[in-house]
């Protein structure tokens, strides 16, 4: 059975966590750096929000907000759903259809460890559709 | 039988956000945020010149310090995208997607622009996959 630690959640280099002060602007230069698509809102290790690509969308430019003049905490998700690192993978996939979610950040006892993304799960899904495609092959 | 994007992955009829390449940022971003989606077709009289997604807002135009109001979709643009046509395998439109990083590709059928294919389709995929590997497991 796959679980998030230690079968899914692998890379932590992406980790990307910044206080709730910070400015939208600051925030986006990061999360470009970075090459990610969401960023993490902590403090002391602890989870406070998460604030995403699409939170950019409908919260700031829609609504006209100056990315310089706006924090994190305005915008962000606050106390966002998460997965503890014992959560089995399909629970994780469910979590994330069930709430729309992209990501899903990984708790451990009230310490915030890292994130899932569905990017995470993708290389599953093309080794099915590749194995499928085969089969039909060789029925063919 | 392998699945193809059309009808398979998405339907015969949707309903693209289509904009010209003179909208600014701002009035494509609300009309993303009405639509619930992540990108926009910039079209010519049907023809796609260009797709702007919620990347790029972040990318291209918040964390360079861009105004949304002053900045039009073709100087932001990617112009010329690539795409897929409407008949072709659902496996490789993900492999397009998984090497390039895309979350959304435009679909052609015979060179004409009939939707838009989102990583979003392809949920269902994961949770086959997933459920399908946890029923294998607990038959041994």
């Amino acid at each position: 059975m796959r679980r998030l630690v230690p079968d899914v959640v692998t890379d932590q280099q992406q980790l990307l966590a910044l206080p709730r002060a910070t400015s939208v602007r600051t925030a986006a230069q990061a999360m470009r750096e970075r090459h990610v698509g969401a960023v993490l809102v902590a403090a002391d290790g602890r989870l406070e929000g998460i604030f995403t690509e699409r939170d950019m969308v409908n919260r700031v430019v829609a609504e006209g907000r100056d990315p310089d003049q706006t924090t994190l905490a305005e915008v962000m998700t606050a106390d966002p759903d998460t997965a503890s690192p014992s959560d089995t993978a399909i629970a994780a996939l469910r979590r994330m259809q069930d709430g729309g979610y992209r990501h899903l950040p990984v708790v451990d006892r009230g310490r915030l460890i890292g994130i899932v993304s569905r990017r995470d799960f993708h290389g599953e899904e093309k080794a099915r559709l590749d194995e499928e495609s085969g089969l039909w092959e060789k029925i063919g | 039988m392998e699945r193809k994007i059309v009808p398979d992955v998405i339907g015969q009829r949707q309903q693209l956000l289509e904009m010209p390449a003179s909208a600014t940022v701002r009035e494509a971003v609300r009309r993303m945020c009405e639509r619930k989606v992540g990108a926009v077709l910039v079209t010519a009289d049907g023809a796609l010149q260009g797709i702007f997604t919620e990347r790029d807002l972040m990318h291209r135009v918040v964390a360079v310090g861009r105004d949304p109001d002053a900045t039009r979709l073709e100087e932001v643009m990617t112009a010329d995208p690539d795409t897929v046509g409407a008949e072709e395998h659902a496996v490789d439109a993900l492999a397009l997607m998984s090497q390039r990083g895309y979350r959304h590709l435009p679909v052609l059928e015979k060179g004409r622009l009939i939707g838009i294919v989102s990583r979003r389709d392809f949920l269902g995929e994961e949770i086959t996959i997933v459920e399908e590997e946890l029923g294998h497991e607990q038959r041994f």
